[in-house]
């Protein structure tokens, strides 16, 4: 550097000019509206807020499930209403009542008990149960009522007689018409509920199930003769019958051998094409990041990507899972520079021949060169970034009647490991650099860690069996943090979709 | 606040309270080097409001980006760099043509630097900003900040040979107008 240049550096280095006196004030206005940059930090307590929640919210929707259960209403008519209105009622109720089965016959003579089950023995008639062989249908009365004393009766009764008593008129006219409509073919379905302690059952498990059985049989008989147009039955009647096949379903809840069926785990693996969308951005300060932005943009192609994994999941209630397992994606690029203006240095030997009149060598020099041939540089090169995962997802379940049913997710994947293998255009000396992980020589320019992503997905579910089913998967991926490291000059997300494939096995 | 104190080791202090968002300390920080940087927008702007837009979006960066410095190195060269580059982006890149090469051999007319020392900063701010501004940029940028012709390439998209030429043609306009001036003076 000449004297010039040090004295003009010196002097204009030093040189301070004078401020305008609003000038801090604009700028004081501006950064009042300034958005401040996320730190790494941050995201890790967004990421750790966000799981917390989600616990909060699967036991709370787990909790809400089996409320609602224990919480469902009998309701026929309001002179003759089982209410349960709440879990301890449900439960003082549950130790009171049993369902018993057996053989009856109506006054009329022409109906037929088909209820009444204690035993297995009982069962079977029930499965042997023929409502063509039936004559009459008349559900006389659904009475269950609160008792705070076990072994109270509670009864439903099928006497005729008591149910003309009753002072249910809406329900007796009900069973008057379906007596009437019925005359030749209807079935006569009775149930009697008599007070039976099931903690002195030794076998309440067992008659809970039997009972299920009884009542989905019951319910489903009546729902496909008055889907026939053999018995009209009004509408808290029909309801209070549902009600009560719910009833039994939230007896399950209460019952230890069912838990498994409501909380189910279920494992799934999956593989998904997936196409990365990236997106740089300045980030940081000392390199001229619009030009490199755009080269690098311009040297760099997104390809075709994966996506594999293990996920297992918990059911919550039957709409709701919770999954958590672990993920691998690759994302990758193609990397071609080409640089029409590059040259190809080479070193050669000329050799000067001294020769004499008769052109005889009498001697020589020889020197070594450099020469510089000009040329065309092309270069490609497909990068490779690997990310581990664990996905933390809360789905919501669809459920059909058919063997195809939906689910929607989305919940944070939590990055474990980011490496890469590859080549970029570097800021400094616009050339192509390896970034390679764990090559000491290598460009440092990505972390090794990318905190949390978002994930989203719908999902349409065909079960192959009971335990069985396949479903084909499309999804987003946010890459929230950048892949480059803070005093790298740009910033690398990504946005990814996805289509996955995979298969669900229950347990 | 005087700006003798850049190097003074309460910088830092001053600079993490930045970072926590502070905005006495960034006030302050404002205070320290505003009138230096103010100083730098000014040489590579075309006018007194495109330096004053400059400076404001300069420190707007300078306070966004302040928890990347290191620490290690100069923070008023950190800071310098940060409104070069501001005015860098500003700077249209039609203002520059392609020259050909051969003017680096352009012989340089001997001045004598003590003219050159007694000439004020001001003087000599005068003389740079009278340059055309594709000569004046890259004068900046490499006489004052110190940037190499590649680097200079890379930044403004030029070629490295225009860059030399841009820098030779400023030198001779500078040193035609400090040889008037020590003529005046003799």
């Amino acid at each position: 550097m000449s004297d010039f240049d040090k004295i003009l550096r010196e002097k204009m280095r030093q040189h301070a000019s004078d401020m305008p006196n609003d000038m801090w004030s604009k700028i004081e206005s501006e950064l009042s509206v300034e958005p401040t940059k996320r730190k790494f930090g941050l995201w890790w307590s967004a990421m750790a807020g966000t799981a917390i929640l989600l616990l909060i919210g699967a036991i709370y929707i787990a909790i809400g499930t089996q409320s609602s259960n224990g919480g469902e209403q009998l309701s026929l008519s309001e002179n003759h209403t089982q209410s349960i209105n709440d879990k301890s009622n449900l439960d003082q109720s549950l130790e009171t009542k049993s369902i018993n089965r057996e053989n009856q016959t109506t006054e009329q003579s022409k109906a037929t008990a088909t209820t009444l089950l204690g035993s297995q023995n009982q069962k079977e008639d029930s499965a042997n149960f023929d409502p063509t062989t039936s004559k009459k249908s008349s559900i006389n009365k659904i009475s269950s009522s609160k008792n705070n004393n076990p072994g109270n009766v509670n009864s439903w009764d099928n006497n005729r007689t008591d149910a003309s008593q009753s002072q249910n008129e809406s329900l007796t006219q009900a069973t008057s018409q379906a007596a009437t409509n019925f005359e030749q073919s209807a079935v006569d379905i009775s149930m009697n509920r008599e007070s039976t302690n099931f903690k002195e059952n030794s076998n309440s498990t067992e008659k809970i199930a039997i009972a299920e059985n009884d009542i989905r049989l019951v319910y489903e008989e009546i729902r496909g003769l008055r889907g026939a147009g053999h018995l009209r039955l009004d509408y808290d009647e029909d309801k209070a019958i549902f009600a009560l096949a719910k009833e039994m379903e939230g007896m399950k809840t209460e019952c230890p051998s069912f838990a498994n069926k409501e909380l189910g785990i279920f494992v799934e693996t999956y593989y998904s094409n997936d196409f990365g969308l990236k997106f740089l951005s300045e980030n940081g300060v000392g390199s001229s990041i619009d030009n490199y932005k755009d080269l690098r943009s311009q040297t760099e192609q997104s390809l075709y990507s994966f996506s594999a994994g293990l996920r297992v999941g918990m059911m919550i209630g039957n709409d709701y899972s919770l999954k958590i397992g672990a993920n691998y994606s690759q994302i990758n690029e193609k990397f071609e520079f080409k640089d029409p203006d590059s040259y190809q240095s080479k070193k050669i030997e000329i050799t000067n021949y001294i020769r004499d009149e008769n052109n005889m060598i009498i001697d020589s020099t020889t020197t070594i060169e450099e020469i510089f041939i000009p040329g065309r540089t092309q270069l490609v090169n497909y990068n490779k970034f690997r990310i581990i995962d664990i996905p933390i997802l809360f789905s919501y379940h669809w459920n059909t009647r058919s063997k195809l049913s939906y689910s929607v997710s989305a919940g944070p994947y939590i990055n474990l490991r980011l490496s890469q293998k590859g080549k970029f255009i570097s800021p400094d000396k616009i050339e192509p650099v390896d970034f390679t992980s764990n090559n000491e020589t290598a460009f440092q320019a990505f972390n090794t860690s990318i905190g949390t992503s978002l994930f989203g997905s719908f999902s349409a579910n065909y079960a192959l069996s009971e335990n069985l089913s396949i479903f084909a998967e499309p999804s987003l991926r946010y890459y929230m943090m950048s892949f480059t490291s803070e005093d790298y000059p740009l910033d690398q997300n990504y946005l990814t979709l996805s289509l996955g494939m995979g298969a669900r096995v229950k347990f | 606040m005087s700006p003798l104190m850049l190097d003074s080791p309460n910088i830092n202090q001053i600079i993490d309270s930045c970072i926590s968002n502070d905005r006495n300390s960034q006030k302050q920080l404002f205070d320290i080097y505003g009138r230096k940087m103010l100083s730098v927008c000014r040489r590579y702007a075309k006018n007194e409001q495109e330096a004053e837009d400059l400076l404001q979006e300069g420190f707007i960066r300078v306070y966004k980006y302040l928890h990347t410095f290191s620490k290690a190195g100069s923070f008023e060269g950190w800071m310098r760099r940060i409104f070069v580059n501001v005015a860098l982006k500003t700077i249209s890149k039609k203002r520059y043509t392609h020259e050909s090469t051969g003017i680096q051999d352009l012989p340089e007319s001997s001045i004598d630097p003590s003219v050159l020392s007694k000439m004020s900063a001001d003087q000599i701010m005068d003389m740079i900003n009278a340059l055309p501004d594709g000569y004046r940029t890259v004068f900046n940028m490499y006489v004052i900040e110190g940037y190499s012709h590649k680097e200079i390439a890379n930044e403004l998209n030029i070629e490295e040979a225009t860059s030399r030429s841009q820098l030779v043609k400023a030198r001779r306009i500078l040193q035609d107008q400090i040889t008037k001036i020590q003529k005046i003076a003799v």
